[in-house]
């Protein structure tokens, strides 16, 4: 039984990259599901796989040495369920779908937009291929995707180069790029991460506006726990490829369950707070080299014997509230039970 | 901490030529840092945050003339006299990079892949012929310990680091000359959240522990927050506001500052007057700034005046540590970062 505003289901991912020191899990068994109009954030550390997990959306894991190994990936296009993970990446099927209906963008817009054409020639491109629009149209579509997204001089500025934008006007070429079609889902992997604070703010409340009105899901990524708490409606925490932690904002930051968020959310400096930051002793452990038990243990301050042995499972603290912590069984569901 | 200062920053400027043509004519300058003054007090942190290409970099640069200023004069304290830097000869330079150490932001590029975390942190020492060869290692296991790293890493090399670690390291060998002022470039910027927070702490311990004064630069508001005593706002190669940590976020006194504290991400939906106050625009290129007040093209409150007259840097109020470069300070009524940071706590 699915809900019927159900837009993408992931269920069980692992993403694994073969690598010299062998086999190195990216994801590592990852559930969630989005709503339409709907924005996740997903926040981790870096290598905690959440740019991996941005990638495996729209089966952009980089072959061949990454692959999806297990679990599923479930796009629900006007109510019909897609298996994506079982689409061919570069068929024709996942083509279609991806920039049109799931479309993403990324921390670096220099690295990700084409040097030797216009800006107005990459976002025409879009739009001829999944619109089938002719130049003419394509053009003038181009032209009001930019002056949407902000860009001054839209008509002029259409013609110039990569390289004649800003860091915030590329970021914002990026943004019509991925918008042009009207998707349903983005993926935003940093988008704001490379720019600086008042052009972040400006970023960000463009994404809030554009997404109202087109009802549009996105999944952000950030290691910023702040900038998540701006714009995400629920949050997933993640940490060496496992989701520790997924609740609704207001949740994550009132009534943190793992002491992974709650550390996080203590080893952030906040302005007017004058005590000492909690910092998280150690660092995030090598994928390839994973601890038994829980991938968290070696860090935490609250870590049992059992931790070393067994992997957590994942219990609910209430509605749509999930933790991958033995503390939280140990405290909570002993007790009732 | 006293109110002594240790460096006193007068006119600075950096100009970088900008050349074209085959001739390689000089077609122009970058004013990188135009006419900038500042004080460095003794044991204090000094916080100095703007955004990407304000100078703030090559201010903390050329203030120890890593790059040579083009004009204006850096005085430092030395038993009791207060010296001109930029007319230090080679050998007085050398003395004096003793007592000023800097701690770069890329932890995977400020140290040598080749040289061992021995050589790395000794190189300082046996530079300016310090102890023999022993004595140099014995202090090198020291400063290790001293920021948090085994002695057994000693023959270890960069790559073997994680990106904290490796900041460790660039930290002990700023400190291995018991240097007075540590300027730190960015030094938290590319480390994880709980990376940094280990990292921040550690500096404020070695700043109880030797007495030190630091200079730190940075992007993040929240993190200059953390760790400044008093804070410089730089916009575009110039000083738009000075003021203590509490004065900065309560009591903003520069539209570019409010815009800043508004800007802040909060981690929690705003309400009502509490919504984000954005600014119009981007830095404008600093070959070619505006006339006038250099922030008037972004500034929601430009009036003509801003366009013509370039304001000067004066005291806000009767305070002497509360600094202004804008002709309405004391009309305007800018808001706190508290006003910004109101937020729904109702859930809804």
């Amino acid at each position: 039984m699915t809900e019927p505003n159900r837009l993408v289901e992931v269920n069980d991912l692992e993403v694994v990259f073969d690598t010299v020191e062998g086999r190195t899990h990216a994801v590592n068994g990852v559930s969630f599901s989005m709503d339409a109009g709907e924005t996740v954030g997903i926040v981790g550390e870096s290598g905690c796989g959440k740019s991996v997990m941005s990638l495996a959306m729209l089966q952009l894991v980089p072959r061949p040495h990454g692959k999806i190994a297990r679990g599923s990936i479930i796009y629900y296009q006007r109510g019909k369920a897609v298996e994506i993970t079982k689409l061919n990446p570069t068929g024709k099927a996942m083509r279609a779908l991806r920039g049109n209906e799931m479309a993403m963008i990324f921390q670096e817009p220099m690295t990700s937009l084409n040097p030797v054409y216009t800006i107005g020639e990459q976002i025409m491109e879009v739009l001829r291929l999944h619109q089938k629009m002719d130049n003419t149209r394509a053009k003038h579509r181009a032209i009001e995707m930019l002056e949407k997204v902000g860009v001054p001089d839209a008509a002029q500025r259409v013609e110039e180069y990569p390289h004649q934008f800003s860091g915030g006007m590329r970021q914002r070429a990026m943004i019509a790029m991925a918008l042009s079609c009207t998707p349903n889902l983005l993926v935003a992997d940093e988008p704001t991460t490379a720019l600086d604070v008042t052009i972040e703010a400006q970023i960000l409340e463009l994404l809030a506006e554009l997404q109202r009105d087109i009802n549009m899901a996105v999944l952000f990524i950030s290691h910023d726990l702040k900038v998540i708490g701006e714009i995400a409606d629920r949050v997933i925490v993640m940490y060496a490829g496992w989701v520790v932690e997924e609740a609704m904002r207001e949740d994550i930051f009132q009534n943190p369950q793992h002491p992974y968020t709650r550390s996080l959310l203590a080893a952030i400096p906040r302005i007017g707070r004058r005590e000492r930051l909690v910092s998280i002793p150690g660092r995030v452990p090598s994928l390839s080299q994973l601890p038994p038990g829980c991938f968290f243990a070696p860090r935490c301050p609250a870590a049992t014997d059992q931790c070393w042995r067994e992997e957590p499972q994942v219990f609910t603290v209430n509605q749509g509230h999930t933790v991958k912590c033995w503390n939280y069984w140990d405290k909570e569901v002993q007790k009732t039970s | 901490m006293s109110t002594e200062t240790l460096m006193r920053v007068s006119n600075l400027k950096k100009y970088f030529p900008i050349r074209k043509g085959v001739l390689r004519r000089v077609a122009g300058h970058v004013k990188a840092v135009d006419d900038v003054s500042f004080q460095i007090r003794q044991g204090e942190t000094l916080g100095m945050v703007g955004e990407s290409g304000c100078g703030k970099s090559t201010t903390g640069r050329s203030i120890i003339r890593l790059i040579e200023p083009t004009a204006g004069s850096v005085k430092y304290r030395t038993a009791g006299q207060e010296e001109d830097i930029i007319h230090f000869n080679k050998a007085q330079m050398k003395a004096f990079r003793q007592r000023v150490q800097m701690v770069f932001q890329d932890p995977f590029s400020s140290l040598d892949p080749r040289m061992s975390v021995r050589d790395t942190v000794s190189e300082p020492l046996f530079v300016h012929r310090m102890g023999t060869q022993k004595e140099r290692t014995e202090q090198v296991k020291e400063l290790l310990q001293t920021v948090g790293l085994s002695v057994t890493h000693l023959n270890r090399f960069p790559h073997q680091f994680s990106g904290g670690q490796r900041q460790r390291i660039g930290i002990a060998r700023a400190l291995a000359l018991r240097p007075e002022l540590i300027i730190c470039d960015e030094a938290v910027s590319a480390l994880d959240v709980s990376v940094q927070a280990q990292i921040l702490n550690l500096l404020q311990d070695l700043q109880s522990e030797f007495g030190l004064t630091y200079m730190f630069i940075a992007h993040d508001l929240s993190v200059i927050d953390y760790i400044s005593d008093r804070i410089v706002v730089m916009y575009l190669g110039k000083i738009v506001e000075v003021a203590t940590k509490q004065q900065l976020y309560d009591n903003p006194s520069h539209p570019y500052t409010e815009a800043l504290l508004g800007a802040i991400p909060i981690g929690e939906k705003r309400v009502g007057e509490g919504k984000r106050l954005l600014l119009g625009g981007t830095v404008p290129s600093p070959a070619n700034p505006p006339p006038g007040c250099t922030f008037h093209t972004r500034c929601p409150y430009a009036a003509d005046i801003c366009r013509q007259k370039e304001p000067a840097l004066e005291s806000v109020g009767n305070s002497d540590d509360h600094q202004a470069a804008c002709h309405f300070t004391t009309e305007l009524e800018l808001k706190s970062f508290y006003d910004f940071a109101e937020v729904d706590r109702s859930g809804a």
